[in-house]
């Protein structure tokens, strides 16, 4: 291995680059830190950072950079499981849920499920309505996308009590089609997942939010513990059998 | 007056472009960028051999992702198609699958030690973008500090030191001293980015939080330390500590928010970094997240200074002579400065030139 009493690197304030170079690399790095910025920057929905992240949208998107750093934001929110009954081929019922602490280690791979569970819970909020809410509560993140319409009013111009909301426009609806497609197509693909693994004939999904306990109601017991029965609710659910998929 | 100004300006222009050149064109000691090699290429392999118990359920043909609805979602944010690309998409049969799996471990355990760093390096990159874009869904914040890292990584000599590349090529000398480590350029740019791509994360961070009552309220750390799924210490007992649960709260919002300006001076940097190590070990060890709380410390470890890098690893300077690189800035200028600005070390061959930090907003790596 190397000795770790190395030579000394000589170090300067000025290097042999070429002004051109130096120009060159210049516009590299300034574009790219703008590409950094742009991206949590666009997550609000302002047109200029939806414009401006429409061009640097290929650079972002190939190089994995395309992402809005909103963790725990705006605020920790409950957590989400998704529960599945199976029917097997041979009558036998089977039961489970992700994420699933007993079954999926070391812990990085409880984590991978977990984030299925609040990734499909992201989607499934996306078309409900409560968006920011419902998005990942922790380490899971909002990527930078495609600036969305507000669903609620205008661009820009929230819903006020006492004025009356305006309608969706045409391509807050086309928006919110697309949403739903998208969040059948992930609840299609885990059914799917878990369809031929346990090569089952059909499959039924539960998504479950699992709510936070008021610090209040813990200390004066009205909720035993975190996994109190009261705290869980069942936000959707579909079956899916192996010839619908 | 417009003299005034333009005086104002020409100097602000000829200021900022003096800046802008030393803060990216200085070539700097690649200990730190060696160092965070180490520590990536070690995370890059524990995060991808993790994958080798879940690569049937997520990259086989039976995954939870589907191909159809991950081009779903990427086509989705996009807006149309997606520059998101990956190899996984090529791959159709479990042996490929396998086969590709454990090419990519190699390659990560390479970069780890530093052999063939130039190569492995890229490849580490292509690599990791490869898993991420095939995966959305199952991603997330370890995954996006892992792709910062392994990218900044390629840009700079990162095997330079500490590395199977740096003994290959002095084992058969006297001493490793005869083959002095250059300064470089491109490790201080590599480094560089690494700072404000943390300043950027820790920022949107922190301002996104500013959204959510509870950060202002004082009870947000509750909703972190209250979620079974997270939880691998029980933090509960706070329920009845608000005081506690507030200060925490809101030391942890104040510290994201401000730690894109307070990091960049000497005197405030070591604070904000001390600082850092409470909170990720907190988020490693109370919410379940080890792999991603110590990649973020693996990120604010580019605002180490080399030669605090090389006094830790190499013991260099204890007590002997200070040299450029590895000495404290104060006494690195008295050294530099009785040296009539000749490096002293046996090792060194180029002379080096004392520079006084300006208002203490000195350069951060060198």
């Amino acid at each position: 291995m190397p000795d770790t009493r190395q030579a000394t690197a000589p170090a300067g304030p000025t290097t042999q680059m070429s002004p051109a170079l130096k120009i060159v690399l210049s516009v590299l790095l300034a574009l790219h830190v703008t590409a950094l910025v742009v991206c949590p920057w666009s997550i609000e929905r302002s047109p200029l950072a939806g414009r401006m992240w429409n061009l640097f949208r290929p650079y972002v998107e190939a190089a994995f950079l395309n992402h809005g750093y909103h963790f725990f934001a705006p605020q920790p929110g409950p957590s989400h499981l998704v529960r599945y009954e199976l029917e097997l081929t041979d009558g036998k019922k089977l039961a489970g849920e992700i994420p699933n602490l007993k079954e999926e280690q070391p812990r990085l791979l409880y984590h991978r499920h977990f984030m299925l569970t609040e990734f499909l819970n992201m989607l499934y909020g996306n078309v409900n309505g409560d968006g920011p809410v419902a998005a990942p509560p922790a380490g899971g993140d909002v990527p930078a996308a495609n600036p969305a319409p507000r669903v609620d009013a205008l661009a820009g111009i929230e819903a006020v009590p006492g004025r009356e909301t305006l309608p969706p426009s045409e391509q807050a609806q086309r928006f919110l089609a697309a949403q739903q497609a998208l969040f059948d197509a992930y609840c299609r693909s885990y059914a799917t997942h878990l369809l031929r693994k346990y090569d089952a004939q059909r499959v039924t999904l539960r998504l479950v939010r699992h709510n936070l306990p008021y610090p209040q109601e813990l200390a004066e017991r009205r909720v035993k513990s975190l996994a109190d029965a009261s705290l869980y609710v069942e936000l959707f659910q579909k079956s899916y059998t192996a010839e619908d998929l | 007056m417009t003299r005034l100004i333009v005086d104002y300006l020409r100097e602000l222009a000829r200021g900022t472009v003096a800046a802008w050149d030393r803060f990216w064109f200085t070539a700097v000691d690649p200990a730190t960028l060696s160092l965070i090699r180490i520590l990536a290429g070690a995370m890059l392999f524990y995060t991808h051999l993790v994958w080798t118990r879940g690569l049937d359920d997520f990259l086989g043909p039976n995954s939870w992702l589907q191909p159809e609805a991950v081009r779903t979602y990427l086509n989705s944010i996009s807006g149309e198609q997606s520059f998101a690309w990956s190899y996984f998409w090529l791959i159709d049969s479990p042996w490929q699958l396998w086969t590709v799996h454990f090419a990519g471990l190699v390659v990560f355990a390479m970069l780890t030690i530093g052999w063939h760093s130039r190569i492995t390096s890229v490849l580490a990159w292509l690599i990791t973008v490869s898993y991420v874009n095939r995966l959305p869904g199952s991603l997330f914040g370890l995954d996006q500090i892992n792709g910062l890292l392994s990218m900044y990584l390629m840009l700079g000599p990162c095997g330079a030191r500490y590395s199977v590349d740096r003994w290959s090529a002095t084992r058969r000398l006297a001493s490793p001293a005869a083959l002095p480590v250059a300064a470089s350029v491109g490790a201080n740019i590599a480094t560089r980015l690494m700072q404000l791509h943390m300043c950027v994360i820790y920022f949107f961070a922190g301002i996104s939080k500013l959204q959510g009552p509870s950060w202002w309220d004082g009870s947000a750390l509750w909703g972190a330390v209250a979620n079974l799924e997270y939880q691998s210490i029980d933090l509960t007992w706070l329920a009845t500590w608000p005081l506690t649960v507030a200060v925490m709260t809101h030391v942890t919002i104040a510290w994201e928010v401000s730690y894109c300006a307070l990091v960049w001076p000497r005197l405030t940097r070591p604070i904000v970094i001390a600082l850092a190590i409470p909170l990720h070990m907190g988020i490693a060890f109370g919410l379940g997240m080890k792999t991603f709380g110590l990649v973020m410390l693996i990120g604010n470890a580019a605002f180490i200074s080399p030669w605090v890098v090389r006094r830790v690893i190499e013991g260099a300077g204890q007590g002997g002579a200070v040299d450029s690189q590895s000495a404290p800035p104060a006494r690195r200028e008295r050294a530099q400065t009785t040296a009539a600005g000749v490096a002293v070390g046996a090792s060194t061959t180029t002379t080096v030139r004392a520079r006084r930090p300006r208002n203490g907003a000195s350069s951060t790596i060198g």
